[in-house]
This record gives C-alpha cells, structure tokens and sequence, in this order.
C-alpha cells in the first residue's frame, strides 16, 4: 500500500483519506502505517488546534448561557420587588457573558 | 466408464496402494473427493475490488482479483485485469499486461503474486511433524512467448521453497509437487495468520535470482538462491501472462481443479473483503441502520455476510455527497469523510460505524443509510 497520508480519527488511522484502519496487528493494513511510522512520520492530529479551540468555545457557550437563564430570575427579582442581586451573582454573570465569543 | 467398473478398479488400486496412488486412481475416475484446494479463488472468477487496475508496480496491495495480493516494488509497470482468456473448463483468468517496460531490473525489485492461506486451514500438511505432506500446487498458464517463472511457497516463518515452471504461447497445465517439510521448526501455530504464502514470481532482481541454484528442501534459503532461473515479465512491453486454475492440495498428485459455485467462492472471499454498498450496482443502496447518537452524529450498522478472519479496515471511497442519513423526506448530506469507526466498537461479524459532519439530529431518532451515486462504495478488507 502506497501511503500519502495519514490522518488521527477516533481510535484509527484515516489512510489516503479513504481508509480508517484499526490499530490492530492483525490488520494487514495497519503493518504498512506502522513502517510510515518507523520511517519518521507524524500522523496529522484529528483536530486542528483552531477546531479544538472552536470546539472548547462552542462548549464554553452553552455553559454560559446556561447559568445566565438560571439566573435571569434574579434580575426578574429586582424588578418586581426591588431586592438587590448578591454581588457574587452578578460578577459570575457578568463573567458568563464576557465569555459567549 | 460404468460405475460398476470404476469401483471395481478402486478395489483393486486400494490394495497395498499408498495414499497419493490411491488419490491419483480416485481422481482418475472422476471421484469428487470433497474439498482439497487450500486457494480461494484459483478460477479467478471474484472480482469485487475491480475488473481491471492499470498502473501497478510501485506499491503493495490488492487490485483486482480477490484473494490475490500483487506484492511488487519495481520500475515496470502492469495492468491487472479479469480476463475470458480461459482454458477449457475454465472462464475467467488472472492477465498481467505490461504497460512500462524494466530492462535494467535493480537488485532489490520484484513483483509476485500471492496468495496467502490462514494458517488454521493447512492442517491437512501437517509441517512439522513426522507425518508432514508432500503438497502439489497446479494451475495454467500462458504467455506471449516462451518464458520462465517461479512459483514458491513460504510459510509464516519463513522457511521456503521453489520450483520453476515454463510459460507459451498456448495454454498449459504447470503441476509442482513440494516434498514434506517434517522440520519442527515449519509447525505453525493453527490459527488465523498467514500459515502458507504461494508466490508466483514474475520479476526478481539479483538480491533474489543471483545465487546458485534452487534449493530442493525446505529453510529459511538464502534470498539470493530463491529465484534462480527466472525470466522478466518487464522486459517487453509485449508481455503478458495468464494464469488460472490454481489449486494449491495435499499430496503428490495434481488432481482436477476443485471448481465451486460463484456463491461459495464468493462467500469464502468476503471472509478477507466484503463490500456493504456499491453505487456501481445500486446508486442509492440503503445499507444500514443508523439512530441519532447527538446533534452532529448518527451511529450506524451492518451485519457482515461473512465472519471477517481478523480487526478490518473500512474503506469508503471519495465522493462528494456520496453518503447520506435518511429519514422520511430529511436528508444529512455529510462530507465523504465523515463515515468512519471506532476500533474498540468492532466485532468480526458486523461493523458499527458513524456518520459526523452533519448537523440538527435528534438523539435516538432512526435513520436510513443510503448511497448516493454510482462512485460511492463502501467496504471492509481483513487481508492478511
């Protein structure tokens, strides 16, 4: 087999593209990643370091907004009845919504 | 022949007659005696990967033919194909056509083709043992002119012999019988790696044709005496060889070819490859069942036809929007890398894949998975 790349997915080696070949020694294929791999060469990682840095935003995001609707009630409060919102609630959300890119 | 007469001469041939007499007599009547060649697919009749391949040479793998591994590193260039070329009783044979000539064979190039045989069903030759076989390879040949080849068998440890054989112009029968190899160090373990490789040597430079002579006996041989003899395919563009027919069988007798249904051939390929879905033969094959895993991926299934022999490889071929989920009327076209797995998910009687690069999915909806053009394919190869 005539490898041209080799690229990290999941558990597996994703090979000219096409081919997802198991870490297996078993596996006739996986005998021709391991000499691409005993000639030098580095496997492209699954994820970029910028899909993985989108990835961590994405998440961060739904965690923020999450705790900004959990704590819209203390807004609704002060509202309706005047009672101040504590002082670590309202830097925690100031945080949450600096954080949502 | 009437019945009564051909056991009347079994009978008489079984008396004081050694095994390989007796199988010879048995043969000789027309007796099926059941299974006895270790070659899957030796009719060429198999074909899933492709008909045809051009262009081959440079690298290791398999092309066309199934079961038949070109196993190369060369300048000469071949094109491999099915071909209706036959001998009687035949349909289908294996043609190599070569397109780039190599008249100036470097040390280390070769190119061979190989079949390799588990070694869990070569049982049968016993190596290693005191009561190890005699085997005979068989199969036919032809050519453009009058060349030489070798045909070797190597078990998985290593130890090796071969033997010539001649190709014409016409179609011929090639019949090479191997001693027993009663060396303990030739027994195998019996199970699902290479127990047997049969080689059939088309090129071979000095690192392996510039020795003596062949050796008669089995061991690790010195590379250089492995080849001796042989001519090269490359040296003409004009070139081509047939072969078909190949049974590789316990004994010192080449018995009939053992011919099976397309079915069974067909069955005990897909034990090594086996395709889930080609477009070429249904553009929009539904192959599997998939469900909504979360909102950028499905799971999906598929129970293998054939138990596959060892860890598989998936092989999805590039095409845009080839793949997609469907459910009802909503479709998720995904990129054509988006089919993947996982290896620690896997058994070796189904696969279970994914789809990803797709967006809006339900967790625990169920989805159709369909092709979606005549280039997309999908595949799994347990080669060994």
């Amino acid at each position: 087999m005539k490898i041209e790349t080799v690229k990290m997915e999941s558990d597996c080696y994703r090979v000219n593209g096409t081919m997802i070949v198991p870490p297996s020694t078993d596996n006739a294929d996986y005998f021709f990643v391991q000499e691409w791999l005993a000639a030098g060469n580095t496997p492209t990682p699954q994820y970029t370091d910028a899909q993985i840095a989108a990835t961590a935003q994405a998440e961060l995001n739904v965690t923020s907004r999450s705790y900004l609707a959990s704590t819209d009630w203390y807004a609704s409060r002060k509202s309706d009845t005047g009672e101040a919102i504590p002082a670590e609630v309202i830097t925690a959300r100031a945080a949450a919504r600096e954080s949502i890119v | 022949m009437s019945r009564a007469l051909s056991i009347s001469a079994l009978n008489t041939v079984e008396v004081g007659a050694t095994a390989d007499q007796t199988k010879a007599d048995i043969d000789s009547l027309g007796i099926n005696r059941g299974r006895n060649n270790l070659i899957i697919n030796g009719n060429m009749n198999v074909a899933q990967r492709a008909n045809s391949a051009t262009g081959l040479g440079s690298a290791t793998g398999y092309f066309t033919l199934d079961r038949w591994n070109v196993t190369t590193s060369t300048t000469g260039r071949f094109t491999m194909s099915q071909s209706t070329d036959a001998p009687i009783g035949f349909s289908k044979s294996m043609k190599l056509d070569c397109t780039t000539a190599d008249t100036s064979i470097a040390a280390g190039e070769y190119s061979i083709l190989t079949q390799a045989i588990e070694a869990q069903n070569i049982q049968g030759m016993a190596r290693g043992t005191s009561g190890a076989k005699e085997v005979t390879v068989s199969f036919y040949v032809k050519g453009n002119a009058s060349t030489t080849y070798v045909c070797e068998l190597q078990d998985g440890g290593g130890r090796e012999l071969s033997k010539t054989f001649n190709v014409t112009t016409a179609w011929e029968k090639v019949e090479l019988t191997f001693p027993a190899d009663t060396n303990a160090a030739a027994a195998p373990t019996y199970d699902n790696t290479a127990g047997i490789y049969l080689y059939i040597w088309v090129q071979a430079g000095s690192t392996f044709s510039g020795g003596s002579a062949i050796p008669t006996s089995w061991a690790n041989q010195s590379n250089a005496n492995r080849c001796v003899g042989i001519d090269n395919f490359f040296s003409s563009t004009s070139n081509e060889l047939y072969i078909t027919g190949v049974q590789l069988e316990v004994g010192s007798v080449a018995t009939d070819f053992e011919h099976r249904s397309y079915a069974e051939n067909l069955l005990a390929c897909q034990r090594y490859y086996e395709i889930i879905a080609d477009g070429g033969y249904d553009v929009d094959h539904m192959f599997g069942i998939g469900h909504g895993v979360k909102s950028d991926q499905i799971n999906w299934f598929y129970d293998f036809k054939a138990e596959k022999r060892a860890a598989f490889t998936l092989i999805v071929a590039s095409v845009s929007n080839g793949y997609h989920a469907k459910n009802h009327s909503v479709y998720k076209h995904p990129s054509n890398t988006s089919l993947g797995m996982t290896a620690t998910v896997q058994s070796l009687h189904s696969i279970s894949a994914y789809m990803t690069s797709i967006s809006g999915v339900t967790e625990q909806s169920a989805w159709t998975m369909q092709l979606n053009g005549a280039a997309a394919h999908i595949a799994v190869s347990a080669e060994i």
